[in-house]
């Protein structure tokens, strides 16, 4: 039986950290490189770790905004746009970082469009919205973005 | 294909009709947006000793062309500003596979400085004495009479110094909207909020260096003998390279370091211009990023593992601006003053 995917990169991460990086001076090119391995396997441990519910945290916030902007009358907002909101909100698709990665295509769309000119209650929500996405986020990468990256 | 001192002995030697013959040649550490090569070389007639510059296989990981910056280097050559003499510009260059190629004079000195993180006094000192010579030579650069220069012929001026800080963040925001490797509704909205609070008291127009500091420059004994690497350089509001300094102006306080440099312009700077330039520094930082480093990769242009590694970085950065969202300037800067990270200090070999 192989090991858990989580002791393997224990165990990697703890070589390359403890081993290899002593080794090498710190201002070369075989350090950085070696940094860069260790934040990005960090960032793997870390994603396997709370990524799913990183990932189910931002399909929620998206979806909740997407379907109030469908109901809504926002004046800056098209028929085009409320429509795709709508079938965004309203898809079954499964919560996945594909399927957030469409949400947050069609979000940015509805940032440009109605910056300056949205309603204050549109603008807490959007923003509430957003909040989530940029903590979720942050959260599956959180240790991995602490370290140097190269 | 690698650079070998075989192939830039040759190169060299053709060049500067002169046979040359490369001792030493190594890449200079650290570096991603281009590559540095120093080249140590003899001919008859003495030493002769080279930086070779050119973008990475993938294209340049800034938003500058190389031919821009060979341009700043050979106006900048001939003001107070200390650079290293551009020698010559090769388009399409065979040694470094068809890619362009700027080659200028070697300086003596290093890009990083021994004893910096040493916890002692002499390495207490050797911090500030490297911050104070940071910000007196970005002052020096900030001074610089920038149209007498010519290098309004290379960067685009913007109409006023009122409108240097809007006319700069256009310019990346372009940079952004056309290069993002994904969609980031966080910094799209991120960047409609910033753009709402753009000071306009900015007192001159003035050359602003980008990137600098450790890492950055070429030092000799904690001074600035060449500042090099002007990949992000535009006409804009001086302060903003304070924020850009790779950790070095953090060296020492940073009230310390703004009073120091306030001296040396002759000018205070305001609380709204300090707390929007280190901001908008912050989304400068992750538009490079994502749009002209992991852009590359996303395009499959490059397997560099930096690509990917400095996305935890950009994202850091990110979710602390993301954090002051609907903030004044001032509320927003006294949530990230004071936690500046530092990219390249903090890789300072200890003198022993």
């Amino acid at each position: 039986m192989m090991p858990p995917p989580k002791e393997v990169l224990a165990n990697a991460i703890g070589v390359l950290s403890e081993q290899v990086l002593p080794q090498l001076s710190a201002t070369t090119w075989n350090a950085a490189n070696v940094r860069a391995c260790i934040t990005l396997l960090t960032y793997v441990e870390d994603a396997m770790a709370d990524g799913d519910k990183a990932v189910s945290a931002q399909a929620d916030a998206m979806r909740s905004i997407m379907s109030f902007v469908s109901g809504s009358n926002e004046a800056w907002l098209t028929e085009e746009l409320r429509a795709r909101c709508g079938n965004a909100a309203d898809a079954q698709a499964p919560v996945s970082y594909e399927t957030n990665v469409h949400f947050k295509e069609l979000l940015s769309q509805v940032v440009e469009q109605s910056a300056g000119k949205r309603s204050a209650l549109f603008q807490d929500k959007l923003r509430a919205c957003l909040a989530v996405i940029n903590e979720a986020e942050f959260s599956a990468m959180a240790r991995a973005s602490k370290l140097q990256p190269f | 294909m690698a650079l070998t001192p075989q192939s830039v002995s040759q190169y060299l030697s053709a060049k500067m009709g002169a046979g040359i013959e490369v001792k030493k040649l190594s890449q200079s550490f650290p570096g991603i947006s281009r590559e540095t090569w120093f080249a140590f070389g003899e001919s008859a007639q003495g030493e002769v000793n080279v930086a070779l510059r050119f973008d990475p296989p993938e294209g340049s990981g800034g938003p500058s062309s190389l031919r821009a910056e060979w341009d700043i280097y050979s106006k900048l050559y001939k003001t107070e500003v200390p650079v290293a003499e551009p020698l010559w510009y090769e388009e399409n260059a065979e040694l470094v596979d068809g890619r362009d190629l700027m080659v200028r004079r070697l300086v003596d000195g290093s890009s990083t400085i021994a004893g910096l993180s040493d916890d002692s006094e002499a390495g207490a000192a050797l911090r500030r004495k490297v911050a104070y010579e940071c910000i007196e030579q970005l002052a020096r650069v900030h001074l610089l009479d920038w149209k007498a220069a010519g290098l309004d012929q290379i960067l685009t001026p913007p109409q006023s110094a009122a409108t240097a800080f809007r006319s700069e963040f256009d310019q990346w925001r372009a940079h952004w909207r056309k290069g993002r490797p994904f969609a980031d509704p966080v910094f799209d909205e991120i960047l409609c909020w910033l753009s709402e609070l753009i000071p306009t008291d900015t007192p001159r127009v003035s050359l602003v260096k980008g990137n600098n500091g450790v890492g950055e420059e070429i030092w000799r004994d904690g001074k600035i003998v060449a500042m090099s690497d002007w990949e992000v350089a535009c006409l804009s509001d001086g302060i903003s390279d304070l924020f850009w300094s790779q950790g070095t102006i953090r060296l020492i306080g940073f009230d310390q370091a703004l009073r120091h440099y306030e001296q040396c312009m002759g000018q205070k700077v305001s609380a709204e211009r300090l707390a929007y330039a280190g901001l908008f520094a912050l989304a400068k930082q992750i538009i490079c990023g994502n749009v002209f480093w992991y852009g590359h990769h996303k395009a499959g242009r490059t397997k560099r593992i930096y690509a990917l590694s400095t996305l935890g970085y950009s994202l850091d950065s990110r979710r602390r601006l993301g954090r002051c969202i609907g903030m004044n300037l001032l509320d927003a800067w006294s949530v990230i003053s004071g936690d500046e990270k530092s990219l390249y200090t903090s890789v300072g070999e200890k003198s022993t």
